[in-house]
């Protein structure tokens, strides 16, 4: 069995792959707090009693998402919140369930919750009253606040900050919301860890931009298109020999 | 029996298996650590027999393709960011790992912690230290450094294990994991593991390209060589009808 075009059309299948996470990179170029993915690639053999191990080509083995802190940009806005560190902030879904987020773009409802770009409330449950003048927010994630009635700021509540065992395994929702697998494990918290999980501090007033490097993708692009047409061009010579075979008898 | 038209159609065959080879390397010049296969020929022969059955003598028929060594080549290494990634400065040292059918090798070294804060491959398996696999706490970070040894934050610094293998004695696994010839000399390693950074692929895709216009100028000529066994065959055909 001549194995060639099988082999050659999965390694363009991977390299579409490939374009599609650059086209989704570049389009988040600019989405606070998206991080960069790149498609990993793993060859793939099959054991042949005549021949050993023989190649099947390569395929996707997944996609991994780059972690790198992403630039902090001052926006002067007081709910827009960035992370410096690994930690992320929780939201609570409509269903009360958990979910994650290092988009830090906030507002405050008509109730005085914080609410999240998505909709989604923070979790924590603070609730800021009516008339509030200043919101301060501390590195620690300590949200103060002057209220009608009090000369001295109050304390209101406290920004959470949650990390994970493995990031790379929490699952995309869209919005740059993810929810927690067992492959990432559950949201850990620093006050039941007796070790520094590194979860890193609040900046209030800017938001962590993405951290997909534009010259990086481009030159992904590139290499990801050569290589797509060397697949095109092996199945071309495949096709080719398989001409020669064919024209043995005339 | 015809050996020209024989040679023509072994040459024509081995072309085609060169080419799967080659398409397979080709297939994985984004596989990080992926090594690429060499492919050889060989003459083959066929023996002649005189009439009490025993041989007497030898006559190349043709070639024969054999799958060949494994590049001892290291592909280029690029940065990452991933901070349990880290590439090894000697082309025949290995990380080791520990997977469901035992030890195997790779020198693809871009890591990831499981929910246990297990150090596990892109496959899943374990990646073994010095002292047994590597291990963090959940939730606390860790990565290689600049000594080579991986570090979990607060802890000490524990020496990752490498092996060295020699070319010859590596076995293709797939996913790019090797595993030792039996009977095979499984050393210490002898560079040193260049923190975050991953080991590219060492596909070389100019050869590739290359290779690949040979072997269709190869596959023609077996091709014409066949057409001009079988012209001959016609004009004996020909001359007996006369």
């Amino acid at each position: 069995m001549f194995r060639a075009l099988e082999i050659a059309a999965s390694g363009m299948a991977g390299q579409q792959f490939a374009m599609d996470t650059v086209a989704n990179n570049l389009a988040n170029v600019s989405t606070p707090g998206f991080k960069s993915q790149s498609a990993q690639f793993e060859e793939m053999v099959t054991q042949d009693s005549v021949n050993g191990m023989v190649g099947q080509g390569s395929r996707v083995s997944g996609s991994e998402s780059d972690l790198s802190q992403g630039a902090i940009q001052s926006t002067g806005q007081p709910l827009d919140l960035a992370i410096q560190g690994n930690g992320y902030f929780p939201l609570v879904d409509p269903s009360g369930k958990e979910v994650y987020t290092r988009s830090g773009s906030f507002h405050l409802d008509a109730e005085g919750r914080i609410v999240h770009s998505s909709g989604l409330l923070l979790g924590g449950g603070i609730s800021v009253p009516q008339g509030t003048t200043t919101l301060q927010i501390g590195t620690d994630g300590t949200v103060a606040g002057t209220v009608p009635g009090n000369l001295v700021p109050v304390t209101l509540g406290k920004v959470e900050v949650v990390g994970f065992a493995n990031p790379q395994g929490l699952l995309a929702q869209g919005q740059s919301i993810f929810t927690s697998t067992d492959s990432s494990g559950p949201a850990l918290r620093q006050e039941n860890s007796a070790l520094p999980l590194g979860l890193g501090t609040v900046n209030q007033g800017s938001l962590e931009g993405s951290n997909v490097n534009m010259i990086d993708q481009m030159v992904s692009m590139i290499s990801t298109q050569r290589a797509y047409e060397t697949g095109a061009k092996v199945i071309s010579a495949a096709d080719e020999m398989l001409g020669y075979a064919n024209g043995l008898r005339r | 029996m015809d050996l020209s038209m024989t040679a023509a159609s072994s040459a024509l065959h081995a072309a085609q298996q060169a080419l799967e080879i080659n398409a397979q390397n080709l297939a994985n010049v984004h596989t990080p650590a992926y090594r690429p296969q060499a492919s050889y020929f060989e003459s083959a022969f066929s023996a002649q027999w005189d009439g009490d059955g025993g041989a007497t003598q030898s006559l190349p028929w043709g070639v024969d393709l054999q799958p060949g060594s494994i590049s001892t080549e290291a592909g280029p290494m690029k940065a990452s960011n991933n901070p349990l990634s880290g590439a090894l400065s000697d082309p025949n040292d290995y990380f080791v790992v520990q997977t469901p059918q035992g030890t195997r090798y790779t020198r693809n070294g871009d890591f990831h912690l499981d929910a246990d804060g297990n150090v596990l491959d892109g496959q899943g398996n374990a990646v073994m230290g010095e002292t047994g696999a590597l291990r963090s706490a959940p939730g606390v970070n860790a990565q290689f450094t600049g000594q080579g040894q991986f570090q979990m934050d607060g802890a000490q610094p524990l020496p990752v294990k490498l092996a060295h293998i020699a070319p010859a004695d590596i076995l293709r696994q797939g996913s790019q994991l090797y595993d030792a010839a039996p009977g095979a000399a499984v050393g210490e390693g002898q560079g040193k593991l260049v923190p975050q950074q991953v080991e590219g692929s060492s596909v070389d895709v100019f050869k590739g390209m290359a290779d690949l216009v040979a072997l269709m100028r190869w596959a023609e000529s077996a091709q014409k060589a066949a057409r001009a066994a079988d012209d001959a065959a016609t004009t004996v055909i020909q001359a007996a009808k006369l």
